[in-house]
């Protein structure tokens, strides 16, 4: 059955709330009820000046004698004529429009199970408003750039207590990378012995030549520094043959507590030690293998309870591979350009963020799924200082510098289209690392700094290593402005340590706070209001604000 | 053998593997002597007819405030559960258009629906690389949602599509963003089989969809970014029956025939492909008449074959839905020209069991339900 009311109003005045048209109280509305005289009608009811002005926001035509239909969904057409022209309410800005000239709008979700209207109170924001005020965080990099260490951070500073489940998640995660880390050391190993024993073998061919009489000794010598006892050969062999067949996670965690003690002795190994010597050459073995190894016969027992120091090292979030995302609010008073307020009686505002942190595994050329972010209000990218000197595998299986594959990622990203209005916030982590490397190793070495020509460090105050991150910063802030006509705002951290978590978020929050007054267009067409000579609408805008 | 050698024999039996596979694409044209439509054509079969008031919008579902990304029908009862971007499934009732349940989903970012054959269970899936089951039955908890009564665990990628078995309460396979489908008996939670992954003969990029054969359950088919769909037999995960090229872009969707014996496939290069599974030829290829700017062809996002297969409903990413005849090649209609046809790109369609009805979900928010029309019959 068809009903009418568009609003529940109070005769004579402007409309206070939005219910839906198809509730039945009372009968059809009364042309004048809000004592329009536009000579525009929704649902039979000629609207008042200010809401033919908030309709002409919307972009709705609306001439003189026009007759609309409004439906509970804030959809209109021309009454008969079934052509559903639009939604009213669509644009953010019309809702916001609305919501300050205290005209009601629609709610956003209909479940369609309550369509009750009893709730009255239109003064208060509408939800989508609120909905609006959720912040969505994107936070990516490589695999080591530290996104899932920033992530950590941010849920023991803002977040709630990991729960027990994610305690466990987390254990388990631990138990099977300890493997994993292991069978890289031990793959290592096999391939560093085989070039040691394969130089001796070439070694021993001139040696035969000139000294015939230690032909048998070199003959029968078949090990070296990197070889391992019988027994630990057999668990190598068989721990390499179950990675190489993709079953590592059907043995570990779950069989951890058995080959604990194999583990620690494998580590303490003096071949295995010579190995880990020389992981610069170990591309997929992570700076944390070691700290892990060294605790492994605690980190394999039962009882293991991981500390939050274990947490961070951790490689990952979780033993599952999706997303992961953390809900927090944060006090907006608490941002760095905000000065302190006088007034004790105003409620502090907070704001909701979401922040969710994505695999970089998936982030392939041509990634499907990262269009499901289009509404997010920043992008948060992680790069290691620390990588410029590293090697990493690509997809093809082929090695190629780190820093160079980040820079890849990054315009991938940055050129997705659904980011093309996106800020983003570039973090280089691990300044630390950086520090101490750069001094050993030039930065020169990465072929995307090949032009780093420093100033010579005792001629400057600056140290080599602040020269080297500003010129790094340099570098993606050109390639940015290059890719498209935006800023890119850097900031330097070291993710480990928490203080530089909580600036990081910080500089965030001021990133979003500018970007949101770049969008204020809104304001200038209010603006436009104020000057109309219009008497009655004068009269509505001293009332309300 | 030193890992030296090792890289020497890799790089000597990948070499001769190329070289079969060429020869073998080389007589398969050999033997690709006509198409579907070419045959039919020469046996004097006319293209079928229709009008726009053969196939009619008859219900609008809106009530998403996202985009709407997927969608499955019940066996029988009309019903249908679709997953947006709001973060919801949504089950609605196709005849009355009323939404008997609004699911809140704890990861937001869900890509993929599926109703089980009771009908009294949901699954989704999507970015949190898991399967997550709703009974619709189930006990509402203080918030007033729907508790997940079964989450599968395991993925290691982002799950694009799922679906249960036929017949089967139990068991849901799923395709992955890491290049894998899986089989998982659900009241344990375990994966059966594992089809693809560290195999040779699995899929190569992210698997995006895929489709049992409703006249024999044990095989179904997978299409994936790696350009191929294949086609696995459920009792035996540890290579794929059969793969089948000729894709020039990520397989987007899969679907079988009715009857079971060819499956047809949509994709980013913009055309249907018709392929006979037991043999892996190409039977048929239905591409977009030209289209004046070459630029932005649009890709197809979605396929379903109406119940006899003489028409192939395929969804664009510009909102066409065309209606192909799939025996002559030719494009029947194209809903998307019709006035209350979708505004947005259509992500999902699928034709209601007795094929009477097909639900287009589309990037604009709604579902529409669009019916056979006055006389015209359901083929």
């Amino acid at each position: 059955m068809f009903l009418y009311y568009f609003v529940y109003w109070q005769e004579g005045e402007k409309p206070d709330q939005i219910i839906s048209s198809k509730l039945n109280v009372g009968g059809k509305l009364q042309p004048d009820a809000s004592n329009g005289n536009t000579q525009v009608f929704i649902n039979g009811r000629e609207i008042t000046k200010l809401e033919l002005r908030v309709l002409k926001l919307a972009n709705v035509q609306c001439p003189r004698g026009t007759h609309f239909w409004v439906y509970d969904d804030g959809s209109y057409e021309e009454e008969g004529q079934n052509i559903i022209r639009g939604k009213i309410w669509e644009k953010a800005s019309t809702r916001l429009i609305c919501s300050l000239f205290s005209l009601p709008t629609p709610p956003e979700n209909t479940p369609g199970l309550r369509e009750d209207a009893s709730a009255p109170s239109s003064r208060l924001i509408p939800e989508y408003l609120e909905q609006k005020r959720v912040q969505k965080l994107l936070l990516l990099g490589l695999e080591g750039s530290g996104s899932s260490t920033i992530f950590k951070q941010a849920k023991f500073l803002y977040g709630s207590k990991f729960s027990a489940e994610e305690m466990q998640s987390m254990k388990l995660m631990i138990q099977s990378n300890l493997y994993k880390y292991l069978s890289i050391l031990l793959e290592g190993r096999e391939q560093f012995e085989d070039e040691a024993l394969e130089e001796k073998r070439n070694r021993g061919l001139y040696a035969d030549e000139s000294h015939p009489s230690e032909e048998s000794e070199v003959k029968e010598d078949c090990s070296c520094i990197y070889s391992i006892n019988q027994r630990l050969k057999h668990f190598s062999d068989w721990l390499l043959e179950i990675v190489a067949m993709g079953d590592l996670d059907a043995f570990f965690p779950a069989a951890t507590r058995e080959y604990a003690p194999v583990v620690e002795e494998i580590w303490r190994d003096p071949a295995i030690q010579e190995t880990y010597k020389r992981r610069n050459e170990l591309h997929s073995l992570p700076n944390v293998a070691g700290y892990f190894l060294d605790k492994a016969i605690e980190v394999s027992s039962n009882e293991y309870e991981p500390t939050e120091k274990d947490i961070l090292y951790a490689e990952g979030v979780t033993d599952c591979h999706g997303l992961v995302f953390l809900e927090f609010s944060l006090d907006d008073q608490s941002m760095i350009s905000d000065p302190p307020t006088g007034r004790f009686d105003c409620p502090s505002s907070q704001t909701k963020y979401q922040l969710i942190r994505v695999d970089s595994k998936g982030l392939n050329e041509g990634c499907r799924w990262l269009e499901m972010f289009e509404d997010i209000r920043a992008v948060i990218f992680c790069v290691s200082l620390s990588d410029y000197d590293q090697m990493w595998p690509r997809d093809s299986g082929d090695l190629c510098n780190k820093m160079i594959l980040s820079k890849a990622l990054f315009e991938n990203i940055v050129n997705h289209p659904s980011f093309q209005d996106t800020p983003f916030v570039l973090l280089l982590n691990k300044y630390d690392t950086f520090e101490e490397k750069i001094d050993k190793i030039p930065l020169t070495v990465c072929e995307w700094f090949s032009d780093f020509s420093p100033v010579k460090p005792h001629h400057t105050n600056q140290s080599l290593a602040s020269h080297a991150y500003y010129f790094i910063a340099v570098k993606f802030k050109d390639l940015y402005a290059s890719l498209c006509d935006r800023k890119l705002f850097v900031f330097q951290m070291k993710a480990l340590e928490r203080s530089t978590i909580d600036d990081a978020f910080k500089y965030i929050r001021e990133v979003l706070k500018w970007d949101d007054m770049k969008d204020d267009n809104v304001f200038a067409v209010l603006d436009e209001s104020f000057y109309t000579t219009d008497a009655t609408y004068s009269n509505y805008l001293r009332q309300d604000l | 053998m030193s890992v030296a050698e090792l890289k020497e024999r890799h790089a000597a039996a990948t070499a001769t593997v190329n070289d079969l596979r060429e020869r073998l694409k080389q007589k398969r044209q050999l033997l690709l002597d006509t198409d579907v439509a070419s045959y039919a054509l020469s046996h004097g079969r006319t293209p079928i007819s229709f009008s726009s008031t053969d196939l009619v919008c008859c219900r609008t579902l809106r009530g998403h405030t996202g985009k709407v990304y997927s969608l499955d029908w019940t066996p029988e009862r009309n019903r249908i559960v679709s997953a947006s971007q709001d973060g919801r499934l949504i089950v609605w009732n196709a005849l009355t258009s009323q939404k008997t349940h609004a699911i809140k989903l704890h990861c937001a970012w869900v890509m993929t629906c599926a109703f089980a054959p009771s009908g009294q269970s949901v699954a989704c899936g999507g970015l949190d690389s898991a399967c997550s089951i709703f009974n619709l039955n189930s006990q509402v908890d203080r918030d007033g949602n729907i508790p997940i009564s079964r989450i599968l665990t395991g993925h290691k990628g982002y799950v694009s599509s799922c679906q249960y078995v036929p017949d089967q309460e139990t068991r849901l396979i799923t395709s992955s963003g890491d290049q894998t489908c899986v089989l998982w008996d659900i009241t344990t939670g375990q994966r059966i089989s594992v089809f693809g992954g560290d195999f040779p003969s699995g899929h190569t990029a992210d698997v995006l969809s895929l489709s049992i054969n409703s006249a024999n359950s044990n095989m179904f088919v997978s299409g994936s970014c790696d350009a191929t769909a294949r086609l696995w037999d459920i009792r035996i995960a540890s290579r794929a029956v059969r793969t089948y090229h000729g894709h020039e872009g990520d397989v987007n969707t899969v679907k079988f025939f009715p009857d079971g014996q060819r499956f047809g496939t949509g994709s980013d290069d913009t055309t249907c492909r018709l392929f006979d599974m037991r043999t892996g030829h190409q039977l048929q290829v239905y591409s977009r008449p030209h289209e004046n700017n070459d630029n932005d062809v649009p890709t197809v996002t979605s396929i379903a074959f109406s119940i006899s297969g003489r028409l192939l409903f395929a969804g664009y990413s510009n909102g066409d839905c065309y209606v192909w005849d799939t025996l002559v090649a030719e494009v029947a209609f194209n809903l998307g020209t019709l006035q209350n046809s979708h505004e947005g790109r259509i992500s999902c369609l699928g034709l209601s069991s007795d094929g009477s009805a097909l639900c287009t979900g589309s990037w604009d928010k709604n579902l529409r339900i669009w019916a056979f029309g006055g006389h015209r019959m359901v083929i």
